[in-house]
């Protein structure tokens, strides 16, 4: 079963949302886990029982919260998004110098639910390998995936229980690639872009470094994490 | 490894790291799908028109430098605190004033020297005795910066003989707040912004005789082209022979590192000479071709080389035996008074030193703005503009920058859209 769907338009589009955002007011900020984190579009923000609630979302995930970095290398989070009937929608961005260098998105797409990312550091169309993880073991990989390739998850409400990473240049691998990472509660079946299906806990999506060309990024400092439902981080770290 | 809070962590195991190491072959497509005009640098030539156009690594770079590369990286964005950095400096990282490995600051800002020099003998100028070779306008905790740089515009107009008006700002300096006490008497005062750090690299692989056979210090042909060796042929007056006697410079002086002792510069310097030319642009416009034909005509590539050769047995391979457009001889020629370094009251210095400068690069010249936010044109970026830079030159240049006042508005058009291709 071979998936084609571009999401460059996505992109863009979102791209462009996210050039259209109003600056938040600085009162409506807050600190969590040490690190500034400000409303993005419509949403609110609220510290609530040790954890950092981000509500009043529409759909497009054209809402949500952005994180400001001190020029870091790498960054975690646990995310919690609440139950609902809009379509899920999230939408990840890594930004350095204000700039969004690379995102990864989940949209829907009928019953499903696919999953794709975005590299800059390449000179020309960048491609990045899929990995899935099973208990910390590898249990299938696939590699060239361009920006129309996608993962594919039936949708489940535990899809929703994120682990998210992004992880820059050279704590995750040895020629300081990107990778995103989304970490599951439970194991769930992953559609690979050629069509194959896998069971994992955790995915990876690595930015495959040519070198010749290549941006050599050296730290990213901002994240935006935006979502067509509710959300509570329940950790954050970076470093 | 699963943390006790339901957390996933985990190393990247080896079939990661191999398969996020795969070559990428689509970044060689197009590069090689343009017209050999397009190159600028040769095989080394990356596609990128954006902010990052002037950071990428060279296209044909060989795998085994990436980590070099990298590593040289961490030290340019590097905010050096103190130890070792000053305790008088004027920026406080490479990229204070080289921004994405333009010619700016993170902000927009326009970081300018002031260079220091006392007429010595045989033409040579010996450091400013009390200032040294710039004024360091910025000092650690408990230290005091030698003074701060003050300049204002004077506004000059004109019109070319066509009619149409033309505007040129002229920078006024001061120096307020002298550490030391006043300035040596006979002084020479040179302004200087970031030089450019595109293709330094593949300028440092051109061999020494390519140079001396465009130099002609007598101007033997009559042309009124006089371009000579400097002592080397990188920073504004060409007087470091190699890209680390230029980063070992800034190094000490701009940021005031006289106290590092492992391989920093080295590093700094391999970075530098491994980063890539952006392609050049829009050949197949009409205008962009006309502006490169009344280029060579009006006599700019008297100058402005449009191609020279590496070295084939250049030290990096990657930077051999290639055929680059820089749109430079690496050669001093002397640029008239408007340019030259000033005297202490202001005023423009005489002596051939201060009028010399070497012929600038152009490659790059059309992306400035996209990278920097701002265009700043010869070596005290007075210039916002190829039109305004082209109406300061003088002497050597006076020729051409004539030719060009009294090419039509359409013509003029098409030069600075050539210009700005590159």
């Amino acid at each position: 079963m071979m998936h084609r769907l571009t999401t460059a338009c996505l992109a863009a589009c979102a791209l462009a949302l996210l050039a259209a955002a109003a600056p938040a007011a600085a009162d409506d900020c807050v600190t969590f886990s040490s690190l500034g984190h400000c409303p993005v579009g419509d949403a609110t923000l609220a510290l609530v029982d040790g954890e950092l609630q981000v509500s009043n979302l529409g759909s497009g995930a054209r809402d949500g919260v952005a994180v400001t970095l001190p020029d870091v290398r790498n960054w975690e989070a646990g995310v919690h998004h609440a139950s609902g009937t809009s379509a899920p929608h999230v939408r990840l961005g890594a930004l350095a110098g204000g700039e969004e260098i690379s995102t990864a998105e989940v949209v829907t797409s009928g019953s499903d639910l696919h999953l794709s990312a975005t590299f800059t550091g390449s000179d020309g169309p960048g491609t990045y390998s899929v990995l899935v993880y099973q208990k910390g073991t590898l249990v299938g990989s696939q590699g060239g995936v361009g920006s129309d390739g996608f993962l594919t998850f039936i949708q489940d409400e535990d899809l929703f229980m994120f682990l998210i990473g992004f992880y820059g240049f050279y704590d995750r691998t040895s020629n300081g690639a990107c990778v995103w990472t989304f970490g599951f509660s439970k194991p769930l079946p992953v559609g690979m872009p050629d069509g194959t299906w896998l069971e994992g806990d955790r995915i990876e999506l690595v930015e495959e470094v040519g070198e010749g060309g290549h941006y050599p990024y050296a730290a990213f400092d901002g994240i935006t994490l935006r979502s067509s439902r509710a959300l509570q981080i329940t950790s954050e770290t970076a470093w | 490894m699963r943390f006790p809070d339901g957390f996933l962590r985990g190393c990247a195991p080896a079939l990661a790291a191999a398969a996020a190491m795969m070559a990428v072959a689509a970044a060689g497509a197009p590069l090689f799908s343009l017209p050999p005009a397009a190159l600028s640098g040769g095989t080394a030539t990356v596609t990128d028109a954006s902010r990052h156009a002037f950071g990428r690594s060279l296209t044909n770079l060989h795998r085994e430098r990436w980590a070099l590369l990298r590593s040289g990286k961490d030290l340019f964005v590097r905010h050096w605190s103190t130890p070792p950095l000053g305790p008088l400096y004027n920026a406080g990282s490479c990229t204070g004033c080289h921004y994405l490995d333009g010619r700016g600051g993170p902000a927009g800002e326009a970081p300018v020297l002031l260079r220091l020099g006392i007429p010595g003998p045989g033409g040579t100028l010996l450091p400013e005795p009390r200032y040294g070779l710039q004024i360091q306008d910025r000092a650690v905790a408990g230290a005091r910066a030698e003074g701060s740089i003050v300049l204002r515009w004077e506004e000059v107009t004109g019109r070319y003989p066509d009619g149409a008006p033309w505007r040129l700002r002229r920078p006024r300096w001061r120096i307020e707040r002298l550490a030391l006490g006043p300035l040596h008497s006979e002084v020479r005062l040179s302004p200087r912004i970031p030089p450019s750090l595109v293709g330094l690299g593949l300028l440092e692989a051109v061999p020494e005789s390519t140079l001396r056979s465009h130099a002609d210090p007598e101007d033997a042909d009559g042309d009124g082209i006089a371009g000579r060796l400097g002592a080397g042929r990188f920073g504004w007056k060409a007087t470091k022979p190699t890209l680390l006697a230029q980063v070992e410079g800034a190094m000490a002086e701009d940021l005031g590192l006289t106290e590092l002792t492992g391989d920093e510069a080295q590093r700094l310097a391999a970075y530098v000479r491994l980063l890539a030319v952006p392609a050049r642009r829009d050949l197949d416009r009409p205008d962009v071709q006309r502006g490169e034909a009344l280029f060579r005509q009006i006599g700019c590539t008297g100058c402005h080389l449009p191609e020279l050769r590496t070295d084939p047995a250049a030290s990096i391979p990657e930077l051999s035996g290639q055929t680059i457009h820089p749109y430079t001889d690496l050669l001093l020629h002397d640029l008239g008074s408007d340019l030259a370094d000033l005297r202490r009251d202001g005023h423009p210095d005489t002596t051939p030193s201060s009028r010399a400068w070497r012929t600038a690069p152009l490659w790059g010249l059309g992306l400035l703005g996209t990278v920097t936010g701002e265009v700043r044109l010869l070596h005290d970026g007075r210039a916002h503009t190829p039109e305004e830079a082209t109406l300061w030159h003088g002497g050597e240049a006076r020729r051409a920058r004539e030719a060009f006042r009294r090419l039509p508005a359409a013509d003029r058009a098409a030069l600075v859209s050539f210009l700005e291709s590159l």
